[in-house]
């Protein structure tokens, strides 16, 4: 285990966990983790832990990161849940000066798949990028299946709620009480906005993985869903999608978190490139 | 107006860095597996008393773990040294939590109160327990794993078996209330033997766990009960707080504990009765 307690940002304000190989190489990109609902930077169920070590042993460097107002994090006056983007570019800045990487990957679950996409989209130095339930845009097929769905399934009571997929709109006492639906979640950019990033993506050859969990299911209804919303995606060669209908977006359960690690670290070495602006 | 405002960000770029200083992430114990914690430098005139911050178990962790860092923070504007740590297998520590026993976590407490007189040079300790952490606290002043002047139990599980009880409570309503929200066809598959709530339960801690007793009548030093609604009536000394913790509400199992009111009254009485 070789890791590091870190202090980043403006006035150091921010702290993460850096996790490196014995010897890194410099070649490869640094795996950037940010916080996953209000969860600290150890993420849920321990995951970040597990997927850093793992990137670890395969001879990748990462940073485990509470964003501003999280886990160890200070409280920044002026960051939102909306900024928390900057903490990822703050985060780069930190690991640049060390000179252990010439790329970054992200990858961010929920409201940290919307920092990965709000990061990737102002941060060239971002070559790839992981979005764990993050962005849904629907499409006929999706409507006419929920449509047809609320018809069959009428035992059941309605739309489920959006457990988990929260920020952090509020800190301190405000949060106190809070239950899950009451904190609020990101918003989803329209699909003039993603498509336009999706295509500023393609043109910076960003690698992209996009992992869509059973929680998302009244969203997120088939495996090909992303690319009928946006078909510009098909045939994009550093496209990798992945619909695991039996997982939950907290991987609670051991065996399917494992898989994912897994999957998330072969990923990781197979990206490649320096960042392309 | 605008050297105003460059005035109050200059202020507050030094009030961040000033708690930066004040806040220094440490790693202890054996190497191979070190134990990550974070020490509070006490601010104003230092105490002689440390208190060491013992956190609850798996998902109540991650709800509290914003929650005790503002304790902790607070506790240290009122001069204690304060430390808080990750027990083995668990948080940014080493180890693998698929198999931990109780007793490594309290030769982990015990390294963790070391650690604070060492680095802060404290005469005495206060053990402060959240939950499970209250009967890890209770447990390691019982058997004599650490000798401190004062343990303070924040919202203790009647007993050990208690505790166990509640946690499997909140699995199984958290398991049938994802069946009932989920389609068949995407029902999740059953959580292994050594997993509750998404994190590992080996089956030895559950049953050291479960031997915790209640109350220890037989602790050395003060005991003080700390709960809204949690207080043994026979307890000699007690801090009444307002907010409730809904450890046994399964809604709000990832909701973030940050009961500040709480916070700063469990601050002030500390401060009055500890040197």
């Amino acid at each position: 285990m070789n890791e590091r307690a870190i202090s980043f940002g403006e006035s150091g304000a921010l702290f993460g966990i850096l996790g490196a190989p014995e010897i890194p190489d410099p070649q490869r990109p640094a795996v950037l983790i940010p916080n996953t609902g209000v969860t600290h930077r150890v993420g849920p169920g321990r995951m970040h832990v597990e997927l850093a070590r793992a990137l670890s042993a395969a001879g990748l460097v990462s940073l485990r990161l509470d964003n501003a107002g999280l886990g160890d994090s200070e409280t920044v006056p002026g960051r939102s849940s909306e900024t928390a983007a900057l903490d990822l570019c703050a985060a780069m800045d930190a690991l640049d000066a060390r000179n252990i990487s010439s790329g970054y990957v992200v990858i961010g679950s929920h409201n940290g798949a919307h920092d990965a996409h709000q990061a990737a989209r102002i941060d060239p130095r971002i070559i790839g990028a992981v979005f764990l339930d993050g962005y849904v845009h629907s499409t006929p097929r999706a409507w006419l299946n929920r449509l047809l769905g609320k018809v069959g399934d009428r035992s059941r009571s309605g739309d489920p709620p959006s457990d988990g997929l929260y920020l952090t709109p509020r800190s301190g006492d405000a949060l106190h009480d809070a239950s899950d639906a009451e904190i609020h979640w990101f918003e989803t950019p329209t699909h003039a906005r993603m498509e336009a990033d999706l295509v500023e993506f393609m043109r910076r050859q960003l690698a992209l993985m996009y992992v869509y969990t059973g929680d998302v299911e009244r969203d997120y209804h088939y495996a090909a869903q992303l690319i009928d919303a946006f078909p510009l995606l098909r045939g994009y060669r550093r496209l990798t999608l992945r619909h695991i209908p039996e997982g939950d977006h907290r991987y609670s359960r051991r065996t399917t978190r494992e898989a994912m690690i897994d999957v998330l670290v072969d990923w990781v070495l197979s990206v490649n490139g320096q960042p392309k602006g | 107006m605008l050297s105003e405002h460059v005035h109050a960000r200059r202020l507050l770029l030094h009030l961040l860095r000033a708690a930066r200083r004040l806040n220094n992430p440490i790693y202890f114990g054996p190497a191979a597996q070190p134990l990550f914690g974070m020490l509070h430098r006490p601010q104003g005139a230092v105490r002689q008393t440390g208190i060491v911050l013992c956190t609850s178990w798996g998902s109540e962790g991650l709800r509290s773990y914003r929650g005790l860092r503002q304790l902790a923070q607070t506790l240290s504007q009122s001069g204690f040294p304060v430390l808080r740590f990750d027990y083995t297998g668990t948080g940014d520590s080493g180890g693998d939590g698929r198999h931990v026993r109780l007793a490594q976590w309290l030769d982990d407490l015990r390294q963790a109160c070391a650690v604070l007189r060492t680095e802060t040079g404290v005469a005495g300790l206060c053990l402060t327990g959240l939950r499970f952490g209250a009967l890890l606290a209770q447990e390691a002043v019982a058997s004599g794993a650490v000798s401190a002047q004062a343990v303070a139990l924040w919202d203790s599980p009647p007993s050990g078996e208690v505790f166990v009880a509640n946690l499997q409570q909140m699995d199984q309503a958290l398991n049938e209330k994802r069946a009932q929200q989920r389609k068949v066809r995407s029902q999740m598959a059953p959580a292994a033997r050594d997993e509750l709530l998404g994190h590992d339960w080996p089956d030895g801690l559950e049953a050291d766990i479960a031997r915790l007793p209640g109350l220890r009548r037989d602790l050395p030093g003060r005991v003080i009960f700390v709960s809204r609604d949690r207080i043994p009536p026979d307890s000699v000394e007690s801090i009444r707080l307002p907010d409730a913790g809904h450890w046994s509400d399964v809604d709000r199992i990832h909701a973030p504990w940050l009961p500040v009111a709480s916070f700063r009254i469990v601050a002030e009485r500390l401060s009055d009765g500890l040197p």
